[in-house]
Formats: structure tokens, sequence, C-alpha cells
């Protein structure tokens, strides 16, 4: 069991999300650096899917029940337990009644935090994330607050004491924050379907300008800033399918790009999509920030998941010969075989 | 299968969106084959439920609804009794969880939205936005006028079917006194 020990009405119990569900208005939630929480829960030896705790709000403090494992991903911090330190992107052992305190990042704006086991909520329509604005999912379908205890999972016994702190550091993390320093993040995109719709200067500007991110992001969404964007003529569309990197263009001009919460449905023209493999870029941007949209073909977004992949898989190898990382599975009796 | 590639379908109101695996398929021969689909389906001869919503319409003294009365140029009551008569059909579910968009509002009824939504509308509440009508289903911020408030539960998350309504089916308001 773990206790939370601060407040923060954005650090949230989040899986991979609740995929599935759109048809019936329910969005796919989850983490929004969705491959972050990834690696952190194989850092512990856990499932992808495992739910871990995103942090939006810093600093951010545990006390831990029991020994176990944990590892912090995502955002560029440091991780203070007694009389030592750590960076995130490290995975460490803890005693019981250990405090870890997750400082406010230096780069990014979400952490991960996995635990050996996983988080352990009940799931609502298959997944453990929290859906805030919906108001289920999670721990109560709320943040957590000062004083919540959450269960851990099966497997979550892993030997704390016979393990040596490591840490990763995946080559697309120093790169995007290279050019955050720069200044500006480069976010690929598609066109989307009303894209011939909009004037050539919105277009051209579109690609060429900077945006930036302004204080209205959340997990529905980011609001930008910039050049206007204008359609030749003002286009009435009726209420269509939106999904998390739809870049819409309300009236104002001013893009929105929908992120893990989206609403399933909306009805602004919608210039271009982020691609999947950028999406947690953006998640890891702060308010402030700028980023250059890039518009790309079909198959360079299909190189660029396949890059992903290919990161992920090194990084999952190279786990895989650490002495504790690879999932220890509890052994459970085969009730589907009848004996010969 | 055939359309094994495929992760979700999200009906719109008059659209679709279909969401692929792009590592298994390209976009441009997917929707080839989707609309040679198109051209041979037939319609399903399923028909939807008809599910009545009872409303307590909002008839105090400076109701949003009697905003709407205004603008339609209507009294109150001959408000209620064109919103009640008419049978909406559910094109679709979405952007919030079971928020059904409805068609069929009288066109005498609508009523342009708030230029600046209100930040809190309440769950259950029956309202109208543009020409459409619907019941909001959590408490949420909108633009919509309020006309009164059902107890139907419209989305539950713990339910066996946790959306009351599915696309097809028609619905009716039906005003119930607010001491019932």
């Amino acid at each position: 069991m773990i206790e939370v020990l601060s407040n923060g009405g954005l650090n949230l119990v989040q899986d991979l999300g609740r995929p599935g569900h759109l048809a019936i208005g329910v969005c796919g939630a989850g983490a929004m650096d969705a491959p972050a929480l990834s690696m952190a829960n194989w850092m512990v030896g856990n499932d992808a899917a495992a739910a871990g705790i995103e942090i939006s709000i810093f600093p951010f403090r545990i006390r831990f029940h029991q020994p176990l494992r944990f590892s912090c991903t995502g955002a560029i911090t440091t991780l203070e337990m007694r009389a030592r330190k750590l960076p995130s992107w490290w995975a460490a052992s803890v005693d019981a009644g250990e405090v870890l305190t997750i400082a406010a990042p230096e780069r990014g704006a979400r952490a991960y935090l996995a635990i050996a086991g996983g988080i352990d909520v009940p799931r609502v329509l298959g997944s453990c994330s929290t859906d805030l604005k919906s108001g289920f999912g999670g721990l109560e379908g709320r943040g957590l607050r000062k004083g919540d205890r959450l269960a851990l999972g099966e497997g979550g016994r892993c030997d704390a004491t016979d393990v040596t702190p490591f840490g990763i550091g995946p080559a697309s993390r120093f790169e995007f924050f290279g050019q955050v320093a720069a200044g500006a993040a480069t976010i690929r995109v598609l066109a989307s379907a009303e894209y011939p719709h909009f004037t050539a200067d919105a277009t051209r500007t579109f690609q060429q300008s900077e945006y930036r991110l302004t204080p209205d992001c959340n997990r529905q969404g980011f609001r930008l800033d910039g050049h206007a964007l204008s359609t030749r003529k003002p286009l009435e569309l009726l209420s269509h399918g939106i999904v998390p990197g739809t870049v819409q263009v309300p009236p104002s001009g001013q893009p929105i790009v929908q992120m893990a919460e989206a609403n399933t449905c909306g009805g602004y023209p919608k210039i271009a999509n982020v691609i999947e493999p950028d999406l947690w870029r953006l998640a890891q941007l702060r308010p402030g920030q700028r980023i250059r949209f890039e518009l790309v073909e079909h198959e360079a977004a299909v190189a660029a998941i396949r890059d992903q992949e290919h990161e992920q898989a090194r990084i999952r190898h190279g786990l895989a010969l650490k002495p504790c990382p690879v999932a220890r599975k509890p052994v459970q009796p085969n009730l589907e075989r009848k004996p010969p | 299968m055939r359309w094994e590639c495929l992760r979700s379908v999200v009906l719109g109101v008059n659209n679709l969106l279909v969401m692929f695996d792009p590592l298994r398929t390209h976009p441009q021969a997917l929707a080839l084959e989707l609309l040679q689909a198109w051209k041979s389906a037939r319609p399903s001869k399923e028909s939807g439920r008809m599910i009545e919503v009872p409303v307590v319409y909002d008839t105090s003294r400076d109701s949003e609804l009697e905003g709407v009365a205004r603008h339609a140029g209507l009294g109150v009551d001959e408000v209620i009794r064109l919103h009640t008569s008419a049978t909406y059909h559910v094109a679709c579910i979405g952007s919030v969880p079971g928020f059904a968009y409805l068609v069929g509002l009288p066109s005498g009824l609508s009523t342009p939205r708030h230029t600046t939504p209100r930040p809190r509308i309440a769950r259950g509440t029956v309202a109208i936005g543009g020409a459409q009508t619907g019941v909001i289903p959590m408490d949420m911020p909108s633009g919509w006028h309020a006309l009164g408030a059902t107890k139907l539960d419209m989305f539950d998350p713990s339910r066996a079917r946790p959306c009351l309504l599915a696309p097809g089916d028609q619905i009716r308001f039906i005003a119930r006194d607010a001491r019932r």
C-alpha cells in the first residue's frame, strides 16, 4: 500500500486508457504521455498497461507502507528519498515507511510513477484510468488528495532489497527536450478532413509560424495562440468524431489540439491531426512553451510509429537483462485444461 | 476477418469516423473498401426503441425556458406543448458520455446558444441549443438553454448497458408535474 502525502487535483491514477467506448461518448483517457508510463512499468517488472500515477502538481509526496520497487519517468525531475537523491527515469527500491518526494520538473510537465504490482483500483469499462471530465475511473474519478491510500496489485512484493537502482535514457527524449530548450518543439501532423477548405495563407502560416501553449491547456485539450487561421468561407459542420491529436480551428482562428480526454464528437473544422507518436511530446510541454507544426505524409507518420516501436522494443529488451524487471507473473493453475 | 484492421467506428450526425491500424492498411485502400461496402449495404430492419423522457419543465419566473419562449414569440405553455409534441430521433451518441444528438426539434423552437457558455449546467437538464435539443448527461459547461430537468439517468458506467440511448432510438418528452 502507498499513502499520498500531498494534495493535487491533477495527480491521477492512469493506465494506457479505456479504448472501445467512443461510440457511447466515453473518451480513451489514460496517460497523456503513454510511452513514459509504459517504460516506467517495464522498469518495475509490470505490464506496460498497469496503472500508475500521472503527476502534474509538484512536489508530489508519497509514503510506502511496504518495501517495494518504484520508478519515475516522463518529466526530468529529482526523486528525493531518505538520505539519497536520484534523477527521474530511474528505478529504485525503498523500505517500508520511506517517503518519496518528486520535485518540480526542470524539464517537461508530467511525471509518471510506477510501482511494482501496479495501482489496484476498480476497473470501469475495462480500465483503471481516471476520466476526470466524466468523474469516473481511477480513485473515485478524482485527483489524489493527502491521506489517500492506494492498494497495489499482485506481484508487488518484488524483493525490494535485491536490486541496485538503475536508469534509462531514451534518445527521443533528449532530442525533444533539446528542441524545447532551443525555442520550439516540432510536432508532426497529418492533414485533416477540412485542410483543403483553409486559405492558402492559413495552411502556409500553420506550418511556418510558431504557436504558443496558452494557460488553457489540460487533459481535454490544449488551446494555442499564434497567427489566426481561417477557412475560405464559413463551414457549418454537423457533429463528427474527433480523437486525441485532432487540431480544430474554432471561429477565433486559434487552434485547439484535442488530448487524452478529448470529447468524442465536435463540430469545428479540423485542419490537421497530430500523429500518435508525437502526442507525448505535446503532453510534456507547459503553457508558454512553443511548437511548430510539420505537415507530413502518411508514409512518414507510419515510419514515426515504427521508430517509436523500435526504441521501446530496444529499451524493453535491455530491461529484460536486469535482475527484476521481467514481470513476475504469479503461476496460475490452468483451470481450462482438463487433466489427461 | 475483412475489417480486422479497424480499431473503432464512431457514428457522427451525418458521417462516420473510422479508426484503423496504419501498420496494417493504407487509409486510401481502406476508404475505397468502405465506399464499396457502403454501395452494397442494405438498411438494417432493426428499429430503435421508443423511450419516454419525463421532464419537469421550469415554469418559474425568469427561467431560461421563459427566454426561449420570448425568442420564439410564444408563451411558455406553447413551448412546452411544442417540445412534447415532437418525436425525436437519436442520430448519434457522443461528445461526453451518454449525450444523444437528437433530430426533430420543431423549427420554431430553435434558439441560438448563449454567446458565453454557462460554467455549469446540471446533469439531467433538458435543453435547447441552436436547432438541437437534448438531455445533458453530466454536470458540464454549456451554452444551451435549460427548459427543465429529468430524473432519467442517461449514463451510468456501472450499468451493464451504460448508455441509455442508442442511435436509431426515438424519444418523446413527457411533461411531469414538479410535485409528483
